[in-house]
C-alpha cells in the first residue's frame, strides 16, 4: 500500500492550519496598527481641538446629511495628512463627539483581498471591505 | 501460515528456491522510501517555511510594539535610545537587529500655534522586515513631578 496519499494529505493539512495561522496573525498586525493610527488620531486632535469650545454638537463626518461638528472636521483634515502612508492610505476617517468632551476618531483601511475565505466567520471583512479602529481622547486642561 | 497482513506476501514454491522454507517479503520497503523522499522534499522544506514564516510575523508584531513604546518615550522626552536595549531585550532580540528612526514633524498648517515638534514619527525594523511606522503627538507635560 503506497503511504503517498496519507503524507499527501498530512501535508495538505499542516500547510492549511499554516496558511490559517499566517492570516489570523496577519490580520491582527493590521488590526492593532489601525488602533495605534486611531489612537494616535484622536490625541493629536484632542490636544489641538480646544474641545469643551469647539465640539458642542455631536458629529458623523462622511453620512451625507449628518450633522458635522466644523471644528472637529476641520482638526481632521489638518491632521490626516501626517497619518496618511502611501502604501496602505487611510480610506476612510471621521471625527465625532458624543459628550462634547471626548474626541471620537474612526479610522479604516482598505482590507486586504488574501484573506482566507474560511476565515470569514471570524474575521468577516469581505462584506465590509475595510479593517476599522476607534480612537478615543480627551483633552485635559 | 495465512498472511499476516495485506501486505505480506507468501512466496510460491518455485519462488521458495531449493530451501523450501517459506519468506515473507512486504512492501514496507517502498513506503519507507516514500516517507525519506516526503521528509527531504516537503515535510523539512515545509518546516523551514513554517519556522520562517513564524520568526517573519514574530519579528512584525515585536517591531509594532517597540515602535509604539518609542514612540511613547520620544513623545514624553524620554531618552529613548538609551532604552532601546532594554525594550529589545524584553522580545528576547539582541539591539543589533533592532533599527529605530525617529522624526519630527511639524505642525500641518501654520496656525496651529505650537513648536516645531508637533507630531512624533518612530519608525522600527527588525532585520529585513519592512518599517513599522508609530505616529502620535509630541505630549504637552501637565504635570510637574518633582523629587521629594
Amino acid at each position: 500500500m503506497s503511504s503517498i496519499p496519507l503524507l499527501g494529505g498530512l501535508t495538505a493539512v499542516v500547510a492549511a492550519a499554516t496558511l490559517t495561522g499566517m492570516v489570523s496573525v496577519d490580520l491582527q498586525l493590521q488590526d492593532r496598527r489601525v488602533a495605534i493610527e486611531a489612537e494616535g488620531l484622536a490625541l493629536a486632535i484632542a490636544e489641538a481641538a480646544g474641545l469643551p469650545a469647539t465640539a458642542a454638537a455631536p458629529a458623523a463626518a462622511a453620512t451625507p446629511g449628518a450633522p458635522i461638528t466644523t471644528s472637529l472636521q476641520e482638526q481632521l483634515a489638518i491632521w490626516l495628512p501626517a497619518f496618511q502612508t502611501p502604501s496602505d492610505p487611510i480610506s476612510f476617517a471621521a471625527a465625532t463627539s458624543a459628550d462634547g468632551a471626548t474626541v471620537e476618531v474612526r479610522v479604516c483601511h482598505r482590507a486586504k483581498v488574501w484573506a482566507l475565505p474560511w476565515l470569514d466567520a471570524a474575521f468577516d471583512r469581505s462584506q465590509t471591505g475595510a479593517v476599522c479602529a476607534l480612537g478615543r481622547a480627551r483633552p485635559i486642561n | 501460515m495465512p498472511p499476516q497482513n495485506s501486505t505480506d506476501t507468501v512466496l510460491s514454491p518455485r519462488q521458495q528456491g531449493a530451501t523450501g522454507r517459506a519468506t515473507l517479503v512486504n512492501d514496507w520497503g517502498s513506503g519507507s522510501i516514500e516517507f525519506v523522499v516526503w521528509l527531504a522534499l516537503v515535510a523539512l522544506p515545509m518546516v523551514w517555511l513554517v519556522t520562517t514564516a513564524v520568526r517573519f510575523e514574530t519579528a512584525l508584531a515585536a517591531a509594532q510594539q517597540i515602535a509604539r513604546e518609542v514612540a511613547r518615550e520620544a513623545s514624553l522626552g524620554v531618552d529613548y535610545q538609551a532604552n532601546i536595549a532594554t525594550l529589545a531585550g524584553d522580545y528576547g532580540l539582541q539591539p543589533n537587529r533592532v533599527a529605530t528612526q525617529v522624526t519630527c514633524i511639524a505642525a500641518p498648517v501654520a496656525a496651529i500655534q505650537s513648536s516645531d515638534c508637533v507630531l512624533v514619527r518612530a519608525s522600527v525594523r527588525l532585520d529585513s522586515t519592512p518599517w513599522i511606522v508609530v505616529t502620535i503627538p509630541a505630549q504637552v507635560p501637565v504635570v510637574k513631578v518633582t523629587a521629594p
